[in-house]
């Protein structure tokens, strides 16, 4: 499970992409394509909540605002904790054993990725309307981003010195990723573009900006890199895949032209998961490390968080750049030889 | 002419009309008609120098003879540069420092125009959007301690060592300058130094650090272009008396600090840091070049990312912007604070 629970010291906070809508028969919390819906007593209790879910009130507090028990209050923010609307971000510290601190900090993951992909980008994807230059621009981008794990992985092993095991891990991890680069450069050449010009394309600096972070952070934090895994990772339902599934089925009917490539972003997530890597190198890292000290969760915390607002930036840079009528596909290189 | 391996200058516009192409080179315009203006403006921008001309014409299905008349004409006019008879592929430094000095104004004017800077300078852009700027340029300054100092590690001829060195110990504790104008509009030393920085900011810092890694000479270039944005002092003081008089009238010795660095940094001769090693350069490798003027442009779309980022971070009067940074900065010295108790700390209430 994905979620940790909430009990009476949880601080609950909700996602400010949930927008929450009052009217006489109750209220109503809309999050991206889903409704959440509260009548009669949980309406009020709701009413008397909701403006303090920013994550300093316990549910233990909240309980007192509204007069009802803590099992009440937790009980009516569930389902949006379920679905990752909500959650509660003291639970990594708070969590005792070693998969509990696991499940807390991957809900946290959850709960963050929203922020990620309630991008206005993915909301011109969906649409079906969004050019030629944006799909492709976007796919281009995220060859660079693949291409990277050239930088970032071997350089996360080399300097694991203080750990074999773990250096194994992460030097076992690179092996089965260091080519997957490939993957996407045929499918790009396949929608038509020339292997050459896209390999010697720079990518954008918002790209470059989030593999500089990511090598950064494998140069100097290990676990810090490992666990920030976890912004990646799959959900692990079926019916999650069911939703992923349906969504590339989406791109491919509305986006033909980048069919090549999308195919080829879905069979790198299928080999992805045969290959285990859903089974996080940082969830074994939990396991070997047992508890984290306080300053230890605050550095996987910011290097986390850090990472999301890097992609961010990132589809704001596609957003900007492949979303201009001017815009290169791929982006020209710089030749000092047409410039003397 | 069919080993041709046409490159188009850099500094060429291709202009498709009706039924013509227009390549612009400053007042210089020349007209190619005749055939599909679509086709040979696509003609033109495959001149990429990685594909011959035979490529080009299967490309755009353009005549290949056709195609050798028009590559021949621009050849003839430095319109076009053939890459298949550069055999020594080196680059004077001189040269390369003259590439640079064309290309730095020009990046340089699409900084500026960002709306941060005319914000700034015209007081359109809210007080909060000052202190952000002023919170984020301490930073990016204090933040000469993560970037020179891995360049001067990884340079590895000892004569640009010294001038790198040398720039370093001069620049190491410059983030006062903005610490002590934040201390004047209200803004707690040990809060901003405790805030982390915006992504963009940290966007800057890394891809210094990574040029400086990979190579000197890119980091020599992103320098290089960093401290032409101060060159002219005139403009710079012109800037900063402009922010003075909007943002801070009744307090003249906010922007003092800044001034006084500006002032520094042109004593130090720090804008002249560039020229003297490329002076020390031996002839450049082409690909390398390429490389270091491509780092130099990727600083300078960085620093526009880093404008945008500071004014839509901060401009809704609060580092808690939902749709951006959702927890910024939630916590201050890992203690989480209310967004009252930070604006407060941080002198954004006016």
């Amino acid at each position: 499970m994905l979620r940790a629970a909430l009990d009476e010291q949880a601080r609950p906070l909700l996602s400010p992409h949930a927008v929450t809508l009052a009217d006489e028969d109750g209220i109503m919390v809309v999050a991206d394509d889903t409704a959440y819906s509260f009548r009669s007593t949980n309406a009020e209790l709701m009413r008397t909540v909701l403006p303090h879910l920013d994550g300093s009130l316990t549910v233990g507090d909240l309980a007192g605002l509204a007069g009802v028990s803590w099992e009440e209050i937790s009980a009516s923010l569930t389902p949006l904790a379920m679905d990752n609307w909500l959650v509660d971000e003291t639970a990594v510290h708070r969590a005792r054993q070693t998969q509990e601190f696991f499940d807390a900090y991957r809900a946290l993951c959850e709960f963050w990725k929203k922020d990620i992909f309630t991008h206005a980008f993915w909301q011109i994807l969906a649409s079906g309307k969004a050019s030629r230059e944006l799909v492709l621009g976007w796919l281009v981008e995220f060859y660079h981003y693949v291409d990277a794990a050239n930088e970032h992985m071997p350089v996360s092993a080399a300097n694991c010195r203080d750990d074999d095991t773990i250096q194994l891990w992460l030097a076992q991890h690179y092996t089965e990723e260091y080519d997957h680069n490939q993957i996407f450069l045929d499918g790009l050449v396949k929608t038509g573009l020339e292997e050459n010009q896209v390999r010697s394309s720079p990518p954008l600096a918002s790209t470059r900006a989030v593999i500089n972070y990511i090598t950064e952070v494998a140069s100097s934090d290990t676990i810090g890199y490992a666990a920030m895994h976890g912004i990646f990772q799959t959900p692990g339902s079926s019916e999650s895949w069911a939703k992923i599934e349906r969504f590339y089925e989406f791109l491919l009917t509305n986006y033909e032209f980048g069919a090549p490539v999308l195919k080829a972003f879905r069979d790198h997530a299928a080999l992805d998961a045969e290959l285990g890597h859903d089974d996080l190198v940082f969830s074994r890292i939990c396991a070997r490390v047992g508890r984290f000290s306080e300053e230890r969760v605050d550095r996987i915390l910011r290097c986390t968080r850090g990472l999301v607002e890097q992609f961010i930036l990132y589809f704001d840079g596609i957003l900007d750049y492949y979303g201009s009528p001017d815009a290169s596909l791929p982006r020209p290189r710089l030749d000092v030889r047409g410039l003397l | 002419m069919v080993d041709v391996i046409p490159l188009l200058r850099g500094d060429i516009a291709v202009q498709p009309r009706q039924g013509s192409v227009m390549l612009v080179r400053g007042d210089l315009r020349y007209e190619f008609s005749g055939i599909s203006s679509a086709r040979l403006a696509q003609a033109f921008l495959s001149m990429d120098g990685l594909r011959g001309i035979v490529a080009v014409a299967d490309m755009t299905g353009i005549d290949l003879d056709l195609l050798e008349q028009i590559v021949s004409f621009a050849l003839e006019r430095n319109l076009v540069v053939d890459l298949a008879s550069d055999s020594t592929a080196l680059v004077k430094p001189s040269e390369f420092l003259g590439v640079c000095r064309r290309l730095f104004p020009v990046w340089k004017r699409s900084l500026f125009e960002e709306d941060l800077w005319v914000g700034l300078a015209s007081g359109s852009a809210p007080r909060q959007v000052f202190i952000g700027w002023l919170i984020e340029s301490y930073h990016f300054i204090q933040g000469a301690n993560d970037r020179l100092g891995l360049a001067v590690t990884h340079c590895p001829d000892p004569r640009i060592r010294e001038v790198l060195a040398k720039h370093y110990v001069e620049e190491y504790d410059h983030g006062r300058f903005f610490l002590d104008s934040l201390a004047v509009v209200g803004a707690e030393r040990q809060v901003v130094m405790q805030c982390r920085p915006l992504p963009a900011t940290l966007a800057v810092l890394n891809h210094m650090r990574s040029a400086g890694r990979r190579d000197t000479l890119e980091y020599v270039v992103c320098s290089g272009f960093l401290e032409s944005t101060g060159q002219d002092q005139k403009i710079a003081l012109e800037f900063l008396d402009q922010v003075a008089k909007r943002y801070t009238p009744d307090q003249p010795e906010a922007i003092e600090p800044l001034i006084e660095h500006v002032k520094l940094d042109e004593e130090y001769g720090h804008p002249d840091n560039f020229e003297t090693i490329c002076s020390l350069l031996d002839p450049i490798p082409a690909r390398r070049a390429s490389a270091a003027l491509t780092a130099g442009l990727l600083l300078a779309e960085t620093l526009r990312l880093w404008s945008r980022d500071v004014q839509r971070s901060y401009e809704g009067g609060s580092g808690f912007r939902l749709d951006l940074h959702s927890y910024r900065p939630s916590s201050i010295a890992g203690r989480p604070v209310s967004r009252d108790e930070f604006t407060e700390k941080v002198g954004w209430s006016d």
